[in-house]
C-alpha cells in the first residue's frame, strides 16, 4: 500500500490539479512474464533502472496511476512458481510471491508466528489481500507496511538474489527511507525467512486506523520469549511512525530478563513512544501517534506474554 | 354509487423488491452504461486555486490533439444560457428560501473561479481519456486572490468578497421568535450555552453525477437527456427554461440511480453545458462525473456553527431555548434551493417535540471560496437535533436528571397540534412511547449500571438519546409553512390493459426507494389485483406524467395518494362493465384476487382481461351509461406535511487510551405511521444509520487554510466501512396519520436526521466523568484525545 500523503496543490503552485489514483494508466510500457527466477535476474540485468518486477501490483500500479513511477518494462512474476508458497522447517520460508491472504491463513504462521498472522489478517479488503505479495510488501519499503514490522520482530533476514549472485539480509537492514531500501534495482526478493520460534514465544500485532480495511496510522508487533516469569528475549517493531520500520531496540531491552508485570510493559510502552519519530499526515498527527505507540505496544506485549504462557498481568 | 374497496393483501407485508434481482446481477442501466452512436465524451477543465481572477485561457495546443472536437469556456456559452440563479420562482416551484441576496452563477467561471474544483472549460473529445489530456493542455492564466475560508471571518467589513455583485458575503438573515425568549432566560433559574460546530459533509453517492445530452436539428428537433436525477420532469423544466426549448421538444429519462440523497435534486451547470455543446457540435455528448469532481465540485452539505442557548428550572422544565445558526454555504447559491436551507431547516427543526414555550432563532448564511453546499438527506434538521439534543444532554448532566427522563418531562401529547416554530402542523404521533419504548429495547436500567461496572475497570461506554421528528411528504403545504408559496402537482397515471396488466406511471423519480415494488403494492391493493399484474413506469418525461420528484421523503405519500384515487375511478368503471356483464348491483361488485366478482356468488366473476376485453372491443357489452369505457385515470395528491417521529439510542465504547469510538449498538424507534413495507423502512432506516455514523464520526470535507480541499479522494473523506456499523435494532410504532389518505408519513430521513445526535450524545455521556464537552463533527480520536488531555491539564492546573 502507498503512504505518502497525495500530492495537494498548494495556492501559488503551477495550476495543475493533484494526480490521483483514480486516473488511468497514462504511460505505454512493454510486458514480459519471465518463466524462472533466472530469466527474471537476465531481464532485471539487462533493463535496470527502466524495469520494475510487478507481482500483485497493489502498490505498483497506485504509483503508476499517481505518476510517480512510470517505467518502461513491466516484469511479471505471476508464471514464476518456485517463488510461490510456504515451507516450514526448523523456521519458516516464505517465497516472494505467496499472497498476504496465504500467509494470514497459513496453519504455521497461525500457529507459531502469531503477529505475523494478525499483520498480514489486518491487510486492506479481501481483494488487496489475494493480490498483494509479501515480496512486493516488503520491497515497497513503505514505512505503514503491514508485515514490515511483524517481519522485524521475528529477526526476518531477506534472500535477494540477481544475475551476478546471492546475497541474505537481515530485514533491520534492509529499510532506509520512505519507499527505499539496500535492494538494488537488478536484484529479486527470493524468499524471506524466519527463524524457529518455540512454545516459549508468543506474538502479537496491533494496528490503529481510520476505518477497517484502511491504512494504518500506527502499528506495533512484538515477540517476547517467556522464561517463568521472565522475559528472555523480546523485540518490539512499529509502522508508520518514522520513515522506515522500526525496531525499537531500547524498548525492547528494557525488557529483558525482567520480571513481568504492568509497570514494566507501561515503561516499555513508554520508551517506545521515546524512540518513534513520526510525522504529521491526512492519516493522523505526530502528537497523536506518538501517544498511541506508547498504548500499542503495552497492549500488545501484554496479549504476547500471555500467548507466551505467561501469568495474567494484575 | 359506491364501489367497494379491496382488502389488503400487499400493503404492510415485507416484500422483497421487485428491483433488486436486476440490481444485484448487474443488470441495471446506469446513465454510463448508455452508449450512442457517434457520441462524445466530455471532461471539465477545473480551478486548482480557491479563489482567482481567470487573465486568459489559452485553448490551442489542446484542441491541436487529434480527436479533440471543440474546447469551451464560459465566453463561448455564457451567453447562450443562464447564470443560474437560485430562488427564482420561475425554475419550476421547488426554491424554498427567498428574501436572499440572488448570486448569479455562470456556465462556466468566465472572469474569476471561486472555489477548488470550479469549472471554467469544457473538452470534447473521441474520447473521456483524451478529453481528461486535453484538459491539462488548457492553459489558463490565473492569478490568486485571498480566499475567503472562514465563515466567521467572511462576516467581518475588510473581509474579501466571494461575489463581488453583492453588498456582503451574508447573502441570507432571518429571525423569529415565539414568547420572550430574553425574559425567559433572565427570569430562569438555570441557563446553559454552547456552540457546535457540525461539520462539512456531502452525500457522496456510490455512483457519482452524470448526463448524456443528444441535440438534433432540423424539422424534429429536439434534446434528448439521460441523467442520473431525482426530478426528472423539473430537470425538463429547468432546460426548457434556460436552453429556450419548448418542454415538448425535450425529454429527459432517467435511468436506474445509484444513490442520490439530495446532491441529484439540484440542476448544476454541467446539465446545462452538456446539451449546448452537444448543439455546438452536432452530436451526443456524454459527461460523468468522477470522484474527485464529486468531492469537490458537486455540492458539500450542513456546515453550520450553532450557538445554543437553554434555559431551564430546577426540575429540568426547558423554559426557553434560542438559537444562531451561521452557515457557511460555500461559493454559489443551490440551485433552486438556495444556501438557506441548511440553516433555515436547522431552526425549523429545532423544537421537535418539545414543549418550550419561548423560542427564538436567527439564520445567516454566508458564502466562503469552498464549494457550494446545498440538499443532502435529512437537509438542515440533522443539525437542528444535533444542536437541541447536545443542549439537552448538558441540561440533564448539569441538574442530574437522567436523559430519558428529561426528555419525557419536556415531551409534548401525542394529539396533532400546532408547532409555533414553522408554523408546523403536527398530524400527532409516539412522542413519549417511542422515548420508553426505546429505553425497553434498550435495557436503559442495567446498562447504566454495566456503564458504572465497566467505569470502575477504566472502560468508557455512553448512551446517547435523540428523540427526533422528521418532516416529510413535502408539498405545498409544508412549502407554505416554511413561508412560500408554491403549487406542487404530481400525477400518476394509472392504465388497466387490453390484457389486464395494470400500468402505474408516475414521474416520481426513483433513487434507491424501491418505488417499483411499494407502488405496485399499493395499486395491486386499490384495486384488488394481483401484484404481477402490476408494472411500474417511471422517470421518463415521455412516458410518465408531470411530478415534482423524489425528494423530502416525499414519493411513498404523494404517489400513494395519486394511486388510491386513481384507483378509485378504474375501480368504479370497471364495477360498472361487471355488473353490467353478471347482472348485478354496482354496489355487490367485489375486487380482489384479480377478478371483480359478486358478493356472496364468488364464481360469477370476471377477471381484468375480460373486464378490459368488453371495455377496450366490446361495445355492445358496456352498460349504456359508461360514458367514455377507457381504462385509465390520472390524478395528483397534494398532501398535508407529515411529521414521523421516533427516538434512537445510540450505544458507544470510546478507548480513552486510544481516542477511538466504535458505536456498539443502535436501537431505533420509529412510527412513521401506516407501514407499506416494513421491510424498505428498515432499509432506510438501517442506510441513513450508516450514514449518521459516518457524519458524526468520520466523513469530513477539509479545507486547509488557504482554502485548498484536502478531502479530495475516498481515502480521504471517509465513508464507515461495514466493519464500522453495528447491526440496527429497529422498532415499530404505527400512529397512523391523518393528514395523508392512506395513513403513512414520509421516513426516508429518519436514519440520518436522528443517529448523528444520539451518537454525538453517546460520546459525551461515555466521557462524562471527564469534565469535557463534546461540541463538534466528525468527533476523530484526535479530538477525543486532544479533550482528554486538555481536561488531564487543567485538572492538574487545579490542584497545583
Amino acid at each position: 500500500m502507498t503512504t505518502e500523503v497525495l500530492k495537494v496543490t498548494r495556492s501559488g503552485d503551477e495550476g495543475v490539479l493533484p494526480a490521483t489514483n483514480t486516473r488511468v494508466l497514462v504511460t505505454e510500457f512493454e510486458y514480459s512474464r519471465p518463466a524462472s527466477v533466472e530469466e527474471a535476474c537476465s531481464e532485471l540485468a539487462e533493463h535496470g533502472d527502466d524495469a520494475r518486477l510487478i507481482a500483485g501490483g497493489t502498490d505498483l500500479i497506485v504509483q503508476m496511476k499517481m505518476e510517480r513511477l512510470s517505467p518502461a518494462r513491466l516484469i511479471s512474476l505471476a508464471s514464476v512458481s518456485e517463488l510461490r508458497g510456504i515451507t516450514a522447517d526448523d523456521g519458516l520460508t516464505i517465497g516472494a510471491t505467496t499472497s498476504v491472504r496465504s500467509v494470514a491463513r497459513s496453519a504455521p504462521v497461525l500457529e507459531r508466528y502469531t503477529a505475523l498472522a494478525e499483520a498480514c489478517e489486518s491487510f486492506s479488503t479481501v481483494p488487496v489481500m489475494v493480490m498483494a505479495t509479501i515480496g512486493g510488501n516488503i520491497r515497497n519499503a513503505s514505512p505503514a507496511s503491514d508485515s514490515a514490522p511483524a517481519l522485524l520482530a521475528f529477526d526476518a533476514v531477506v534472500d535477494l538474489v540477481s544475475k551476478s549472485g546471492e546475497r541474505a539480509v537481515a530485514l533491520s537492514d534492509l529499510f532506509t527511507g520512505p519507499g527505499k531500501s539496500v535492494i538494488r534495482a537488478d536484484e529479486l526478493v527470493r524468499s524471506v525467512r524466519l527463524p524457529r520460534c518455540g512454545a516459549e514465544t508468543g506474538s502479537a500485532f496491533v494496528k490503529v486506523a481510520r476505518v477497517m480495511a484502511d491504512i494504518s496510522k500506527v502499528a506495533a508487533a512484538v515477540r517476547v520469549v517467556r522464561d517463568g516469569d521472565r522475559i528472555t528475549e523480546a523485540r518490539i517493531a512499529l509502522g508508520s511512525v518514522a520513515p522506515t520500520p522500526l525496531l525499537a531496540m531500547e524498548a525492547a531491552g528494557s525488557l529483558r530478563d525482567k520480571q513481568v508485570d504492568a509497570a514494566l510493559l507501561d515503561e516499555a510502552g513508554r520508551i517506545a513512544a521515546s524512540e518513534s519519530a513520526p510525522i504529521t499526515d491526512v492519516r493522523s498527527t505526530d502528537e497523536y501517534r506518538r501517544r498511541i505507540v506508547a498504548t500499542i505496544v503495552r497492549d500488545a506485549l501484554e496479549s504476547a506474554w500471555l500467548r507466551a504462557g505467561g501469568k495474567e498481568i494484575s | 354509487m359506491s364501489v367497494q374497496t379491496p382488502q389488503h393483501r400487499y400493503v404492510g407485508e415485507r416484500l422483497v423488491r421487485v428491483e433488486d434481482p436486476r440490481l444485484l446481477r448487474g443488470r441495471g442501466q446506469y446513465v454510463d452504461d448508455i452508449d450512442l452512436p457517434g457520441m462524445a465524451h466530455a471532461a471539465f477543465v477545473r480551478s486548482p486555486f480557491p479563489h482567482a481572477r481567470i487573465n486568459g485561457i489559452d485553448v490551442e495546443a489542446a484542441l491541436a490533439l487529434d480527436g479533440v472536437f471543440g474546447i469551451f469556456t464560459g465566453k463561448d456559452l455564457n451567453h447562450l444560457a443562464g447564470p443560474l440563479i437560485a430562488g427564482r420562482n420561475d425554475y419550476g416551484g421547488a426554491t424554498l428560501g427567498s428574501d436572499l441576496l440572488e448570486t448569479k452563477r455562470q456556465l462556466l467561471a468566465a472572469d474569476k473561479a471561486r472555489h477548488v474544483g470550479d469549472a471554467v472549460a469544457v473538452v470534447v473529445a473521441r474520447d473521456r481519456y483524451l478529453a481528461e489530456d486535453a484538459c491539462e493542455l488548457v492553459h489558463v492564466d490565473w492569478e490568486p486572490l485571498p480566499a475567503v475560508v472562514d465563515a466567521n471571518e467572511a462576516l467581518s467589513d475588510d473581509s474579501p468578497r466571494v461575489d463581488e455583485a453583492l453588498a456582503s458575503n451574508n447573502i441570507v438573515h432571518k429571525d423569529f421568535e415565539t414568547g420572550d425568549v430574553q425574559a425567559a432566560m433572565d427570569s430562569a433559574p438555570h441557563v446553559f450555552r454552547k456552540r457546535f460546530h457540525h461539520g462539512r459533509c456531502h452525500p457522496a453517492p456510490l455512483e457519482p453525477r452524470g448526463i448524456i445530452a443528444d441535440w438534433t436539428t432540423g424539422a424534429d428537433r429536439g434534446v434528448t437527456v439521460w441523467i442520473s436525477h431525482q426530478m426528472a420532469h423539473l430537470m425538463r423544466t429547468y432546460l426548457s427554461e434556460l436552453l429556450q426549448m419548448p418542454e415538448g421538444r425535450l425529454r429527459v429519462i432517467v435511468p436506474d440511480v445509484g444513490g442520490g440523497f439530495g446532491l441529484k435534486a439540484h440542476l448544476f451547470t454541467e446539465d446545462v453545458v452538456i446539451p449546448l455543446v452537444s448543439r455546438a457540435l452536432d452530436r451526443p455528448v456524454k459527461w460523468i462525473e468522477d470522484r474527485y469532481e464529486n468531492l469537490a465540485a458537486s455540492n458539500h452539505a450542513r456546515e453550520v456553527f450553532c450557538d445554543i442557548e437553554a434555559a431551564a428550572d430546577d426540575d429540568g422544565r426547558l423554559l426557553a431555548l434560542r438559537m444562531k445558526f451561521l452557515g457557511d454555504v460555500g461559493a454559489y447559491s443551490p440551485v433552486p434551493y438556495t444556501p438557506w436551507i441548511d440553516v433555515g431547516m436547522a431552526a425549523k427543526s429545532m423544537l421537535g417535540s418539545y414543549d418550550i414555550d419561548n423560542v427564538g432563532y436567527t439564520t445567516d448564511a454566508v458564502l466562503t471560496n469552498k464549494c457550494p453546499t446545498g440538499a443532502y438527506r435529512g437537509v438542515g434538521q440533522t443539525v437542528g437535533q444535533c444542536a437541541r439534543e447536545s443542549i439537552v444532554d448538558d441540561v440533564a448532566r448539569k441538574l442530574d436528571i437522567d436523559p430519558f427522563e428529561l426528555r419525557l418531562r419536556n415531551c409534548i401529547g401525542d394529539e396533532p397540534r400546532v408547532n409555533p416554530i414553522g408554523p408546523h402542523h403536527y398530524d400527532g404521533g409516539s412522542y413519549a412511547e417511542c422515548l420508553r419504548k426505546a429505553r425497553d429495547v434498550l435495557g436503559y436500567d442495567e446498562l447504566r449500571e454495566r456503564q458504572l461496572e465497566l467505569r470502575e475497570q477504566g472502560r468508557y461506554i455512553g448512551i446517547g438519546i435523540c428523540n427526533f421528528m422528521e418532516h416529510g411528504a413535502w408539498g405545498s403545504k409544508t412549502y407554505r409553512a416554511h413561508g412560500a408559496d408554491r403549487p406542487f402537482i404530481d400525477l400518476v397515471r394509472l392504465t388497466v390493459e387490453p390484457g389486464g396488466s395494470v400500468v402505474v406511471a408516475t414521474g416520481l423519480t426513483p433513487n434507491g426507494q424501491g418505488h417499483e415494488t411499494t407502488f405496485a403494492q399499493l395499486a395491486a391493493d386499490a384495486l384488488g389485483a394481483d401484484l404481477e399484474q402490476v408494472r411500474v413506469v417511471q422517470a421518463d418525461t415521455e412516458r410518465t406524467p408531470f411530478s415534482m420528484g423524489t425528494r423530502g421523503s416525499r414519493s411513498g405519500v404523494v404517489g400513494s395518494g395519486a394511486i388510491l384515487r386513481a384507483a378509485e375511478d378504474l375501480r368504479e368503471k370497471m364495477a360498472q362493465i361487471a355488473a353490467h356483464q353478471l347482472e348485478a348491483a354496482v354496489e355487490d361488485i367485489e375486487f380482489g384476487g384479480g377478478k371483480a366478482s359478486v358478493r356472496g356468488a364468488p364464481s360469477q366473476a370476471l377477471t381484468f382481461r375480460e373486464i378490459a376485453q368488453i371495455a377496450y372491443f366490446a361495445p355492445e357489452k358496456q352498460p349504456e351509461d359508461i360514458g367514455e369505457p377507457a381504462l385509465v385515470s390520472t390524478r395528483s395528491y397534494d398532501p398535508d406535511p407529515t411529521y414521523g417521529n421516533g427516538t434512537v439510542v445510540a450505544v458507544v465504547e470510546v478507548d480513552v487510551k486510544t481516542g477511538i469510538v466504535k458505536t456498539e449498538r443502535i436501537v431505533f424507534v420509529e412510527d412513521c405511521g401506516v407501514v407499506l413495507n416494513p421491510m424498505i423502512v428498515d432499509g432506510q432506516i438501517a442506510g441513513g444509520v450508516a450514514q449518521g455514523i459516518g457524519q458524526s464520526l468520520l466523513e469530513q470535507l477539509a479545507y486547509d487554510v488557504d482554502g485548498q480541499l484536502l478531502s479530495g479522494t475516498l481515502k480521504d473523506f471517509l465513508y464507515p466501512t461495514a466493519g464500522d456499523v453495528p447491526s440496527v435494532e429497529i422498532a415499530h410504532v404505527v400512529t397512523p396519520s391523518p393528514a395523508t389518505t392512506s395513513g403513512m408519513k414520509g421516513v426516508a430521513e429518519s436514519g440520518i436526521i436522528a443517529t448523528p445526535a444520539a451518537v454525538v450524545n453517546a460520546v459525551a455521556d461515555a466521557l462524562s466523568p471527564f469534565s469535557v464537552e463534546v461540541d463538534h463533527t466528525p468527533i476523530t480520536p484526535n479530538d477525543v484525545r486532544a479533550l482528554l488531555r486538555a481536561a488531564q491539564a487543567s485538572s492538574q492546573a487545579a490542584t497545583t
